[in-house]
């Protein structure tokens, strides 16, 4: 502690960082219902709204960039990306309702959402 | 005034430096590192943020940070990956010279200051592009990995500053 001069400063600074964290944590996170639809949006704009039972796999193309989505088995993952870090492809699966993966360099994302709730409106966070 | 010499020797420094933080965020994006939760890293061109911030001044750290992010986001990323790096950059930055001009935390406390306004400023730039509330879902994922990361970029950062002292080796150019 003391080699890397910590002050005081420093450790209240710390403690409300990991508090926040925790809390944040608690009120964000609750046992999410299993979601019924597949939302994806790119660019904005919604381009996919089908049920999550309905198994496909489609090919995501925008002025920025390829995606692979594959619904299978009541949850979705992207499969394939031309993206640069690859963060939606190792995203992998998610099956609840809230849920979502995003491709940020392709402005693309890829929610579920449950029976009555319309793309992009949400009353509050779930999950 | 600063005589003509000690200005080019300045922007030099800087220019190496910048040239430092371009090379790491390089090898960050060519070889990530997988910790199993997407989208993490170490972040280390921040390391060298840190050490211009101690060595050269809040404005050069500002300046080397700016460019690197315009650089990098020019030779690696696209319009939109530009936007996420500079709300990152800019808030992290602005917060970290904030906290030094306090001189009241240590190299490790504005790291983790710096690591973990860095996520919150990219995730209020995802929300506004992507209009998903659903997206704060990450927030406690990137306040804590924020602060991970910063911690250990404040150790590495710390004993930098201490050896580049301790080698008589000087970034600082009079004035």
């Amino acid at each position: 502690m003391k080699r890397f001069g910590i002050t005081k400063a420093d450790i209240i600074l710390f403690v409300c960082i990991v508090l926040l964290g925790i809390a944040s944590l608690f009120m964000l996170i609750k046992t999410p219902d299993s979601g019924s639809r597949v939302v994806i949006t790119s660019d904005g704009k919604v381009v996919y709204d089908e049920l999550l039972s309905s198994d496909t796999c489609l090919d995501i193309e925008s002025k920025n960039g390829f995606n692979k989505v594959l619904v299978e088995g009541r949850r979705v993952c992207v499969t394939e990306a031309d993206c640069s870090g690859k963060v939606c492809v190792s995203s992998g699966w998610i099956s609840k309702e809230g849920q979502i993966i995003v491709c940020a360099p392709h402005n693309l994302v890829v929610s579920i959402e449950g029976e009555n709730k319309t793309g992009g409106e949400h009353d509050a966070i779930s999950y | 005034m600063q005589s003509p010499t000690n200005r080019s020797a300045r922007l030099s420094v800087c220019a190496v430096l910048t040239a430092l933080a371009l090379i790491f965020s390089y090898i960050e994006f060519l070889i990530p590192l997988n910790l199993g939760i997407p989208g993490v890293k170490l972040g280390l061109a921040n390391l060298v943020v840190i050490v211009a911030l101690y060595s050269n001044g809040a404005l050069a750290a500002f300046a080397i940070n700016f460019v690197r992010i315009l650089l990098s986001a020019l030779l690696f990323g696209n319009m939109f990956s530009a936007i996420y790096a500079l709300c990152g950059g800019i808030l992290s930055m602005l917060f970290m010279m904030l906290l030094y001009k306090t001189k009241k935390f240590s190299v490790v406390g504005i790291s983790m200051a710096g690591g973990v306004m860095h996520n919150i400023g990219q995730l209020i730039a995802a929300y506004f592009i992507m209009d998903q509330l659903s997206i704060f879902y990450y927030l406690p994922v990137l306040l804590l990995t924020g602060l991970a990361a910063g911690i250990v970029n404040g150790v590495l950062a710390t004993l930098i500053i201490k050896k580049v002292k301790l080698s008589g080796i000087s970034f600082r150019v009079k004035k």
